[in-house]
């Protein structure tokens, strides 16, 4: 359950629709699924074998294949502590736009909604200009950061408790959302745009990268998450099903999500008089100005907006803190600390470094970081992570594992898929990647800002990686590797 | 809608949904194994 939460984050909700949209809409089902049981559900099942067979943290259970590895799983928890510190920031947004659902400060039409947005943030020109820090914005921080604290301070036990409301609720509610969607004029014209398609985009290169990243992205591979909660449970636990469950779940809200964003969109752009293409846009865009827009347009506005921010609270508070808590088993594994310092010592330095994601050019920031920590984080780990198992230990000989304790078995097709199939996707998509890089600037940022940014965070994750692999542990660590 | 929209998305729901719901009843179907087995295994001996 802590694992489908994790998965299911903001993501599923505000980028894979408008993935599948731009990417030849019902046609990109195709290559989404074919990515899915490719790439998505075969590392699944290598991260949570990887961390119930070794009982450790990414870097623990990675560095028992081969000493040199764990730099692979500290890597990866470095990745993931990154996209937490900014992670935090966008909840700290939704945190601030629950409390503003009950006066719809941002009514009256686009415009006024990205004004707000822009006011909330006191966003300024560019990353060069920092401006100021934004007060709602440091208190909804402060508050993510308070939650995480005393969600993960205990261990998994709270974990497994919260994750019974968090994992529930924002599917309920976005059932809700789209039940009140789909009544609504227009709707239908928006889900014509979600789900016709247009086959001629499968011919497309980048259809299939964009399918293999969202698949990537969205399932939380390459944090060391679903090693480390795999690693809690007994060695004796179901793999393969379990693997299973997790990316048809994560897969089937992020389907079932598009119908209620593109109905909710198909009204605003009936409302407006406007094609829906004017009115379509991802990421934040969507969930702080697109998304608000419309709801202030509906008849109970201010709870149809508290459902939705709730929505987003509840979605993004599970892949928060299990982010977090990957970090935090990799700190405590290291030094044999208390969960309780490890944890408040990290939420501590996550909430300061947030603070630049606070500021006014916070937004930018946070755009730059995570362009880079998806396309080169999380890629190259998972690249990686296929070559130390496929290549190093042997898929075969973690197979029989995974079999051993499974409720169905799976076949050599996992070993061609780790040893081939998923690295040369993977390995495809880093190079891709990095020739766009170079041919246009990301969204046209100045290069100090790209260099600052996102070469140089990656290049410093790897540095303490490497530190943290070669300085020594506590006994019991050196022993067991 | 188009029909094609229709068709794809009742595919696509079939695999997801299907494929979870098959999952989840080998999941319950496995721990109910267990338990029977549990059981069956504490009332042997005697």
């Amino acid at each position: 359950m802590a694992a489908v939460g994790s998965a299911i984050g903001l993501g599923n909700l505000w980028r894979f629709p408008m993935v599948a949209y731009e990417n030849g809409g019902g046609a990109f089902l195709i290559p989404y699924i074919v990515a899915l049981i490719t790439a998505g559900i075969p590392l699944v099942i290598l991260e949570y074998a990887v961390g119930q067979y070794f009982q450790g943290s990414s870097p623990g259970a990675l560095g028992k294949v081969k000493k040199p590895f764990a730099m692979i799983g500290w890597w990866a928890l470095g990745v993931g502590a990154t996209i937490s510190f900014y992670y935090a920031v966008i909840m700290g947004w939704s945190w601030d736009y629950l409390v503003f659902s009950f006066t719809q400060p941002w009514a009256g039409g686009p415009e006024n909604a990205a004004a707000f947005f822009a006011h909330v943030l006191r966003r300024t020109s560019g990353p060069g200009e920092i401006g100021v820090i934004s007060w709602p914005v440091l208190i909804g921080l402060a508050a993510t950061w308070i939650c995480i604290y005393w969600i993960i301070k205990k261990g998994v036990l709270r974990v497994g408790k919260v994750v019974m409301l968090t994992v529930p609720l924002p599917a309920l509610l976005t059932l809700l959302i789209l039940i009140r969607g789909v009544t609504l004029p227009g709707a239908m014209e928006g889900l014509k745009w979600y789900l016709t398609p247009d086959f001629s985009a499968l011919l497309s290169g980048k259809t299939w990268l964009q399918a293999y990243a969202q698949v990537f992205f969205s399932l939380s591979l390459g944090f060391g998450i679903l090693t480390a909660y795999a690693s809690y449970m007994p060695k004796r636990s179901d793999i393969s099903n379990n693997a299973f469950i997790t990316s048809f779940a994560d897969a089937g809200f992020a389907f079932f999500a598009g119908f209620s964003v593109f109905s909710i969109l198909g009204y605003l752009a009936q409302a407006q008089g406007v094609p829906i293409a004017e009115v379509v846009e991802g990421g934040p865009g969507l969930a702080f100005v697109v998304y608000p827009t419309a709801i202030s347009l509906m008849p109970g506005a201010p709870l149809i907006a508290a459902a939705f921010f709730l929505t987003l609270l509840t979605l993004g508070i599970d892949s928060a803190f299990s982010i977090v808590e990957g970090v935090v088993a990799g700190l405590r594994d290291k030094w044999n600390i208390s969960q309780n310092a490890a944890a408040g010592g990290f939420c501590l330095f996550g909430f300061v470094v947030g603070l630049l994601f606070a500021t006014g050019a916070g937004l930018y920031w946070l755009d730059i970081v995570d362009h880079w920590m998806n396309n080169y984080g999380l890629v190259v780990i998972g690249f990686l992570e296929c070559i130390a198992i496929g290549w190093f230990y042997g898929t075969k000989k973690l197979r029989a594992y995974i079999n051993e304790v499974s409720d169905f078995q799976i076949g050599w097709w996992w070993d061609v898929f780790i040893k081939w199939i998923t690295p040369l996707a993977l390995g495809w998509a880093l190079v891709a990647n990095v020739v766009e890089e170079f041919k246009t600037p990301y969204e046209g940022y100045p290069t100090w800002a790209l260099m600052a940014g996102g070469w140089s965070v990656v290049a410093l994750i790897i540095i303490i990686a490497a530190i943290l692999t070669a300085i020594p542990g506590t006994k019991r660590e050196r022993e067991e590797m | 809608m188009s029909l094609s929209a229709w068709i794809t998305s009742i595919a696509v729901g079939i695999v997801l949904y299907g494929g979870l719901a098959w999952c989840i009843m080998m999941a319950v179907r496995a721990e109910r194994e267990k338990r029977d087995e549990a059981e069956h295994g504490s009332s042997e001996p005697r």
